[in-house]
């Protein structure tokens, strides 16, 4: 689904024009197909009958941006056969309300002119009456007149949807005539118009499938956040394989909450043909690690979930080391915060000689243009002392990188950084062999199983929607996007440019999962942007009850992953509440945002800069994982990442043999790497 | 009963209907489903009261090549099914010891030598791997077992018993049946087959992105 834009107005001319201006910039381009919902009015000629429009004519009303965008608030449209000038009303007479089979909890609604409703419904109900005498009358049109949320209505056709509520005694079939619709109305709000792009199609630049599939730069991908268009990508899978179940039982396109929500705001320009998942999460991790520098990885992990991460190149603390290898003593596997330990088979090392090398970056896409040797010119650093042993000479590899000719030093730099991450990832490298029997108990806590280090996201951001102020509380709305906030939490709100709105709140309410409020005094009205407005929120941490049970309730803005049991070390937290809250916990899930743990101390919420580092125990030894090796006559010692695993059965038995590769990786180097001045 | 320490799940052909009478549940599948009398199968995805009592492990009596049964106290009725897709599937366990299976069963049961199972996990995010060898002494009069389910069928290795349900955090290979090579056995009656399947980072090879993102 593509992303939806908010509508102010729709307006047609007797000529069948429509024009259409939008609450916030639109991304559409002359030729564009795009698709109007819950558009009401149109009279003879409804508004929605047109679906999918082709883009006409675009209004620049704004700004040109970077020579690619612009601005623009206002397009517009044309209705074949429409010869009836009109407005869009954003209200619905209703011409019936009765209660729905024999049900007494759903209403069906209908209205006399069709509704159009297609997604985001949000709409009121308004001057419901009541005809005769009813028991509890008050309460009775308070639940009827009043906004309905999109998860209690379900669309029949252009003209009816019938809406859950709570059970009440006048809602059956044989008492319906106690509700007088005589000045009933469906009214939509503000915002809940809104246009999107039909299928991708452009009818006048070619662009039929793929992202940006031109050499025109206005219609190339633009990026704005990561999680944004990872959002986007699932969501254009969903498409082609939303029927396909065989497929959704492996992959489940609709969760998102394993994606990164980095807010890196580059104004990146994406241009990649239609591609496989794979292809393009790679092109999408290319153009950001050359832009920050901080390594990803995705991967769809066992529960079906596209997860895309932020990795950290620094080695885990050894506090959190997740498996001990030893090479003498019997081992102890277990699961707590001690390292388990075991003795391996087999356990050898090798050295790659072939990483010392060099790269060769072409300066410019003109023939015949000069080679930089990006070592000597741009970043006499970059390849460290770690890649050259023993003063031994370097090997030459060439990189094409037109793109960085020009004099664009920093560019140059920056691509040349993610290459090196990528190519020359392992300098030293190992393996050893596990064999365990296939009991429960080493199932668990041994052979065949390793610890993940988790490091919860603690900080999110999310654009903010619409935030306006009424009665001295500002309510944000994150649609279309849940923001998974919880009361006690902070938010900044940031790139406002109204005056009296930006600042450092905490989340007093949550009344859907698109929406929050906080308390602010100040005028109504509706906060004006620079930009795109978003929200940084903060993991909270609350105790309460009385000791010594006493819990810290943890909640936090993106999915943390644990399960009950597992092992939690918490630092950061400031405050007189908040310190004594640090240290290490067995946390029990609440659920995928929220978990609790015991400590005791003053209650109240914690300030500061949490950090949560977990250690659970996962089904296989796979790669991503830390191993901590201690064998001396190796010379191996410290943490190890886990770059593959070959695991299989002894013939005749359920005895497994585990081959477990990792490497140890130049993080000094690389440290540098990431710190340089690109 | 005789059990395993793992099991590993197939998906079968897509299900036609599940009605159970009394404790009987009788499984119909849209095509020939490949198993045998004394199969450990799992149902999974059925909705409504009927439907949401049957989805675990069961095991299977065979009462034609397109139907089989399991035994299942609950309502009576026919297990409800999505809307528009099929959700419901069944799925058998190749790791089940041929014990299980009764006499005349075991001729034309699967199973899979222990040494035959490999798995190849390597980097961040790519396609592991995973491959076994199945046996079936006897090949039934209808089809071939590898012929019986679906092209890229779900594949999955769990560290569970023989029997009981697939809890999470179990599995350790989710993915697809990527090839399938076959010969016949030296008495010439059956099949050895050669499975390999890829784990589900393959499927970021087999989606191809369509539309337009843009985002300002």
């Amino acid at each position: 689904m593509a992303y939806a834009i908010g509508i102010n107005t729709v307006t047609r001319t007797s000529a069948g024009a429509i024009d259409v201006n939008t609450s916030e910039y639109h991304p559409f381009q002359v030729g564009d197909k795009v698709r109007l919902h819950n558009v009401m009015g149109g009279g003879t000629y409804p508004f929605m009958a047109g679906n999918p429009y082709t883009v006409v004519t675009i209004t620049a009303n704004g700004t040109a941006r970077d020579g690619v965008t612009i601005l623009s608030r206002s397009f517009q449209l044309t209705q074949a056969g429409a010869t009836e000038a009109g407005t869009a009303s954003g209200t619905a007479a209703i011409s019936a309300i009765t209660a729905f089979g024999s049900s007494n909890n759903t209403l069906q609604i209908v209205t006399t002119t069709p509704h159009n409703f297609t997604n985001q419904f949000n709409f009121r109900i308004a001057g419901v009456t009541c005809s005769g005498a009813v028991a509890d009358r008050d309460n009775l049109l308070n639940l009827i007149n009043r906004a309905w949320d999109p998860s209690d209505v379900t669309i029949v056709n252009s003209t009816t949807v019938l809406v859950a509520t709570t059970k009440w005694g006048q809602f059956t079939a044989g008492n319906a005539q106690a509700i007088d619709v005589t000045n009933a109305k469906m009214i939509v709000p503000f915002a809940a118009m809104t246009c999107a792009l039909d299928d991708g199609i452009n009818t006048s630049g070619g662009v039929i499938g793929g992202i940006g599939i031109t050499n025109d730069i206005t219609k190339r991908l633009k990026v704005s956040t990561e999680g944004k268009i990872l959002s986007a990508l699932l969501d254009l899978a969903w498409q082609s394989k939303g029927t396909d179940y065989a497929f959704l039982r492996l992959f489940d396109l609709f969760d998102k909450t394993k994606l990164t929500t980095s807010y890196a705001k580059a104004n990146l320009l994406i241009n990649t043909s239609a591609s496989t998942l794979r292809s393009i999460l790679d092109t999408l991790i290319e153009s950001y690690q050359a832009y920050d520098q901080k390594k990803r990885r995705y991967y769809i992990n066992q529960d079906g979930q596209l997860v895309y991460e932020l990795l950290s190149d620094v080695t885990p603390a050894q506090g959190n080391a997740p498996y001990k290898i030893i090479t003498s003593g019997a081992g102890s596997p277990n699961n707590t915060t001690t390292p388990a330990t075991v003795a391996p088979y087999s356990l050898e090392v090798s050295w790659d000689h072939d990483t010392t090398k060099r790269a060769l970056f072409r300066g410019s896409n003109a023939n015949n243009s000069p080679i930089l040797d990006l070592i000597k010119a741009d970043s006499p650093d970059a390849l460290g002392t770690a890649y050259t042993r023993s003063g031994a000479p370097y090997f030459d590899d060439s990189v094409d990188y037109p793109s960085g000719g020009d004099g664009k030093v920093i560019t140059r730099q920056a691509a040349a950084k993610a290459y090196f991450l990528e190519r020359y990832a392992p300098v030293l490298s190992g393996s050893y062999t596990l064999r365990g029997a296939g009991t429960a108990s080493y199932n668990n806590r041994g052979f065949n199983a390793g610890y993940a280090t988790i490091t919860s996201t603690i900080t999110t951001n999310l654009d903010a929607a619409l935030i306006q102020r009424a009665s001295n509380v500002i309510t944000v709305s994150t649609k279309p996007y849940l923001h998974r906030y919880a009361v006690g939490m902070t938010v900044v709100l940031n790139n406002i440019k109204s005056a009296g709105y930006a600042g450092t709140y905490t989340v007093a309410s949550v009344p859907s999962g698109t929406s929050f409020t906080v308390a602010s005094v100040g005028t109504t009205g509706v906060a004006q942007t620079n930009g795109d407005a978003y929200i940084t929120a903060t993991a909270g941490f609350i105790r309460t009850g009385t000791a010594p049970n006493q819990i810290v309730t943890v909640s936090l803005p993106a999915a943390h992953g644990l399960t009950t049991g597992t092992i939690t070390v918490v630092t950061g937290l400031t405050g007189t509440a908040g310190t004594s809250m640090n240290g290490t916990a067995t946390i029990t899930r609440v659920d995928d945002y929220s978990f609790t743990y015991p400590s005791t101390g003053t209650n109240g919420t914690a300030t500061g800069t949490p950090v949560l580092t977990s250690m659970q125990l996962v089904p296989r030894w796979e790669p991503g994982q830390w191993v901590d090796i201690a064998a001396p006559e190796l010379g191996l010692s410290g943490l190890y990442r886990i770059e593959q695993v070959d695991w299989s059965l002894e013939p005749g038995s359920f005895q497994q043999i585990v081959r477990v590769m990792f490497n140890r990786r130049p993080t000094k180097s690389l440290t540098k790497l990431l710190q340089g001045s690109a | 009963m005789a059990t395993a320490p793992f099991q590993l799940w197939i998906d079968g052909p897509t299900v036609a209907t599940a009605v159970r009478v009394g404790s009987t549940v009788t499984i119909t599948t849209a095509s020939s489903h490949g198993i045998s009398t004394g199969a450990y199968v799992e149902l999974g995805g059925f909705l409504g009261t009927v439907g949401t009592s049957l989805n675990s492990v069961w095991q299977a009596t065979v009462t034609s090549g397109t139907s089989f049964t399991v035994t299942s106290a609950g309502s009576a009725g026919t297990a409800a099914t999505a809307a528009g897709i099929t959700t419901e599937y069944f799925a058998y366990d190749l790791l089940n010891p041929l014990v299980n299976y009764s006499g005349t069963a075991r001729d034309t049961a699967l199973y899979v030598p222990l040494d035959s199972l490999t798995m190849s996990f390597s980097g961040d995010g790519e396609v592991a791997t995973i491959n076994f060898t199945v046996v079936q002494d006897d090949t039934p009069s209808s089809t071939p077992w590898w012929l019986t389910f679906p092209d890229q069928s779900r594949l999955r290795l769990v560290k569970a018993d023989t029997g009981s349900a697939p809890a999470a955090g179990q599995t350790i290979f989710r993915g697809i049946v990527q090839g399938i090579s076959a010969r016949m056995t030296g008495s010439g009656q059956g099949s050895i087959a050669d499975i390999s399947g890829d784990d589900v980072n393959a499927l970021l090879d087999r989606v191809i992105i369509y539309g337009t993102v843009r985002l300002n």
